[in-house]
């Protein structure tokens, strides 16, 4: 009976060193192994079966193979064995959570630019409006390009807050910081010198 | 014969690697000297490149994978695991020989040009006759059992490991069930593992 149990426990090292086996069946592998009459031969077959995996695949391994054998291992297990435990899900692990962090920060940079992009909206005036429209309007500036009207106060303060707001990718995934506001040119903060080549007219 | 798509192959590591150093840092330490058999030989082969006395580099390959499970909380997983350990194992050979006095080579191999063919082969000529000897009977040894394999495992396992063939992969092409392929591999595995035990033991 503990020759077919050990069989099977040899059969799932074989698919986890394939990345064949599912959580729960790590989880029975690795509290079986410890409590195992054939501990030290399973962990010798594990062993074997990447050496035989690395010599297939022409890898570096060690001078002489028989060398690393499980006397050094042995030590090895027992140097970590002095060391503490981890503690479950206190330690931090590594699964692919990168991908939900930037997710979550696009997400955040979208909702901040749509807000912007709306408050804008409010202020700019209507696309639809022609130059000559906008000209005859008493409530605005039309800027140099003609292509809108805004309150120059307005604008100011709607600078302050987008100065004041950088969404950045974290570096070591995205390459160099990426601020959305540099994307898209509509949102682009008006500089003081714009700001102030656009005087406000006066009203009579 | 000796082909790989190291895609695939090194994706499945990945997820092994990954389910282990997990299972680690929920406090199981048997899953750590999981990782350890796992790679103990390329470190030993690594580290062998740095120092030549046999117990001395036992002795550094036991503070690298030391070092390794102490560093295991900073692990992302932005590289696979073994670029991780390989870099450890670097860093503690090199310390090792600058704390006696000694100083590391000029060029620090990158790991690619380590695992490539060329270069291991290139390298074992920097081993004893007796080491090169052991590691080409081996490999003989090796494809000697493969051949002598019955054909449904011997397809099976060429698959997974020339192939980089997943099981599910596999199993369309076998048109069998996918316990039916682990099982055929598995028994591949035992079979090139009875010829070579006795050698490598």
């Amino acid at each position: 009976m503990s020759l077919s149990k050990d069989y099977s426990l040899e059969e799932t090292l074989s698919a986890l060193m394939d990345g064949e086996t599912n959580d729960l069946e790590l989880r029975r592998l690795l509290k079986q192994i410890p409590d195992s009459p054939q501990q030290e031969e399973l962990l010798n077959t594990w062993r074997r079966f990447h050496v035989v995996r690395s010599l297939l695949h022409g890898e570096l391994i060690g001078e002489s193979v028989s060398v690393t054998g499980f006397a050094a291992t042995q030590q090895i297990i027992a140097a970590i064995a002095a060391e503490p435990g981890y503690e479950g899900d206190k330690s931090k692990k590594f699964v692919s959570t990168r991908w939900y962090s930037i997710s979550g920060k696009l997400a955040v940079a979208a909702s901040v630019a749509v807000a912007v992009f709306l408050g804008m909206q409010v202020l700019l005036n209507s696309e639809q409006s022609t130059p000559a429209e906008m000209a005859q309007s008493a409530d605005g500036i039309r800027n140099e390009s003609g292509a809108g009207i805004v309150d120059a106060d307005a604008q100011r303060r709607l600078n302050e807050y987008i100065q004041t707001v950088s969404i950045q990718h974290q570096s070591d995934v995205a390459g160099p910081g990426l601020s959305v506001f540099e994307e898209i040119p509509q949102l682009r903060p008006v500089n003081q010198i714009e700001l102030e080549a656009s005087p406000l007219p006066e009203l009579n | 014969m000796a082909g790989r798509r190291g895609g695939e192959l090194e994706g499945m590591s990945n997820d092994t690697d990954e389910q282990l150093v997990n299972r680690v840092l929920s406090g199981d330490k048997t899953a750590f000297t999981l990782l350890v058999l796992r790679y103990q030989h390329k470190v030993a082969g690594l580290i062998g490149r740095f120092v030549k006395d046999t117990h001395e580099a036992e002795d550094v390959s036991q503070e690298a994978f030391l070092r390794a499970y102490r560093a295991l909380p900073l692990f992302r997983g932005d590289s696979a695991f073994y670029t991780w350990l390989y870099r450890i194992a670097v860093n503690t050979a090199k310390n090792h020989l600058v704390s006696r006095g000694r100083r590391p080579p000029a060029t620090d191999m990158d790991i690619d040009d380590i695992q490539s063919t060329e270069d291991a082969m290139a390298l074992s000529e920097v081993d004893s006759p007796e080491a090169n000897l052991e590691r080409d009977d081996l490999q003989k040894v090796i494809y000697q059992a493969i051949q002598e394999l019955p054909e449904d495992l011997k397809t099976a396992f060429s698959l997974r490991e020339f192939s980089g063939l997943s099981y599910e992969d596999i199993t369309e092409i076998m048109g069998c069930p996918v316990g039916t392929v682990r099982s055929r591999i598995f028994r591949a595995r035992e079979a090139i593992d009875k010829k070579i035990r006795e050698i490598i033991q």
